[in-house]
């Protein structure tokens, strides 16, 4: 730790960085402050790099808001290296696939739920949003590959995996709202088997909902939970969890929440 | 192999942010992705070289500057592409100001040198403390705050240039 700068002290170049950085105690700020109070010049140097870091920040954030391309999320899933070869035979091979993966899924970013709910008895209302926002950077975000089962082949999907889940499972409606299915993708979670169904809009805009296994039928109110510009309103109800993922703002995520949480009640 | 599986567990969070400074680093969409490309393979090929408790974010931006310098070298020897301006896109529309300081901010950006902006991105941008940005670019902190505040001084001068350069009056 370097000694706090005097306020009747010059104070050097370096801690004027520092201080416009963020980097200062609250003792040594006090002592910059105190400094900027009687020297004009160095006040407005500090008033312009402030400025400059909040354009930077104003020009380059909206990057961290767009979805990682499709090659970058191909090479973290390769890097992994511990994906079986995918074969390209039908849906209910690749389900397989997708089930395989429940046991490398922290490999694709899923185990940030373990590192959020410490532990595997992680409760499925702290895993299920982070599940599904992990599943949405990797695969909605993601267009060449988001769809394993194209929207005609849903129903077989569904239909495998609501006996998986000894529920019925079923893409909600959301042509009303202006959202029309392009398919589903089979996934591994913490309770189980999960599922996400793609759903875009005349815009291109695309939403995700994801649901998964509620074996203990842990009951909870809609909340809503934001990480990096990926938004979800997420409940828990009878036999299933459900997630409503999408970059999309609040207000337009809202209404869907609210028709799957009417419609869908299996 | 446990250190490997730790890496590709904790990478994905990053690589948001390893674009963002892709992205302004080399202003252009097509060529930062490339870079993040190159730097999520070489980071999951060399997990093993990654100690925890270890700083992931320090060691990923090592990578990518190794990456791109590399590159660099080996397109120098090049004839050179010109590279297209990629300004990010806003998540809410930008106002006429908002974009006219955009444009002014990115044009500058490019006028700095490659040290320099290196320098005030890991800063600025990303957040990284003095001595991080010393170790991922592997040059000692004082040449950082030197680099720094050459930066910021120069981005202040072209920005007194560009309102300088302004016409004063309209029609």
């Amino acid at each position: 730790m370097t000694p706090p700068v005097a306020a009747n002290e010059p104070v050097r170049d370096e801690d004027l960085h520092a201080y416009v950085d963020g980097f200062l105690d609250a003792e040594r700020r006090r002592a910059v402050e105190a400094y900027l109070a009687t020297d004009p010049e160095a006040a407005a140097r500090v008033a312009e790099w402030t400025e400059q870091n909040r354009r930077l920040s104003a020009l380059f954030d909206p990057v961290l808001d767009e979805p990682i391309p499709a090659p970058i999320a191909a090479a973290i899933e390769k890097g992994s290296r511990l994906m079986p070869g995918w074969s390209p035979g039908g849906w209910a091979m690749r389900a397989a696939a997708s089930i395989a993966i429940l046991a490398v899924g922290a490999a694709l970013g899923f185990g940030a739920a373990r590192y959020a709910g410490g532990g595997a008895t992680a409760r499925l209302e702290t895993t299920l949003p982070s599940e599904a926002q992990a599943a949405f950077k990797v695969y909605v975000a993601e267009r060449r590959h988001a769809v394993e089962v194209a929207a005609a082949e849903v129903d077989h999907m569904t239909q495998w995996l609501s006996t998986k889940m000894k529920t019925k499972v079923k893409p909600p409606d959301l042509a009303p709202l202006g959202w029309t299915l392009i398919g589903g993708r089979l996934l591994p979670s913490q309770e189980g088997p999960a599922c996400l169904f793609i759903y875009d809009d005349k815009a291109g805009r695309r939403v995700m909902v994801y649901l998964v296994s509620n074996a203990r039928n842990e009951g909870t109110t809609i909340q809503f939970r934001e990480h990096n510009g990926v938004r979800s309103f997420y409940w828990l109800e009878g036999p299933l969890g459900y997630a409503i993922t999408g970059n999309l703002q609040r207000g337009d995520l809202m209404p869907i929440a609210d028709v799957v949480k009417e419609k869908m009640r299996f | 192999m446990a250190f490997v599986s730790e890496v590709s567990d904790l990478l994905p969070q990053h690589v948001p942010a390893l674009r963002r400074y892709a992205r302004a680093l080399t202003g252009d969409g097509a060529a930062a992705d490339d870079l993040v490309q190159d730097c999520v393979e070489r980071a999951l090929t060399r997990a093993h070289l990654w100690r925890q408790p270890g700083n992931l974010r320090a060691w990923l931006f090592t990578i990518m500057h190794n990456i791109n310098a590399n590159e660099r070298r080996r397109a120098a020897s090049r004839p050179r592409l010109a590279t297209i301006d990629d300004i990010p896109e806003p998540a809410q529309p930008a106002s006429q100001i908002g974009k006219l300081m955009a444009s002014e901010t990115f044009a500058a950006l490019k006028m700095l040198s490659m040290e320099h902006r290196q320098v005030l991105l890991l800063v600025a941008l990303e957040g990284l403390q003095y001595a991080e940005v010393a170790e991922v670019l592997g040059v000692p902190v004082g040449t950082v705050m030197s680099r720094l505040s050459r930066a910021r001084d120069r981005l202040t001068q072209l920005a007194s240039g560009e309102r300088a350069a302004q016409p004063r009056s309209v029609t």
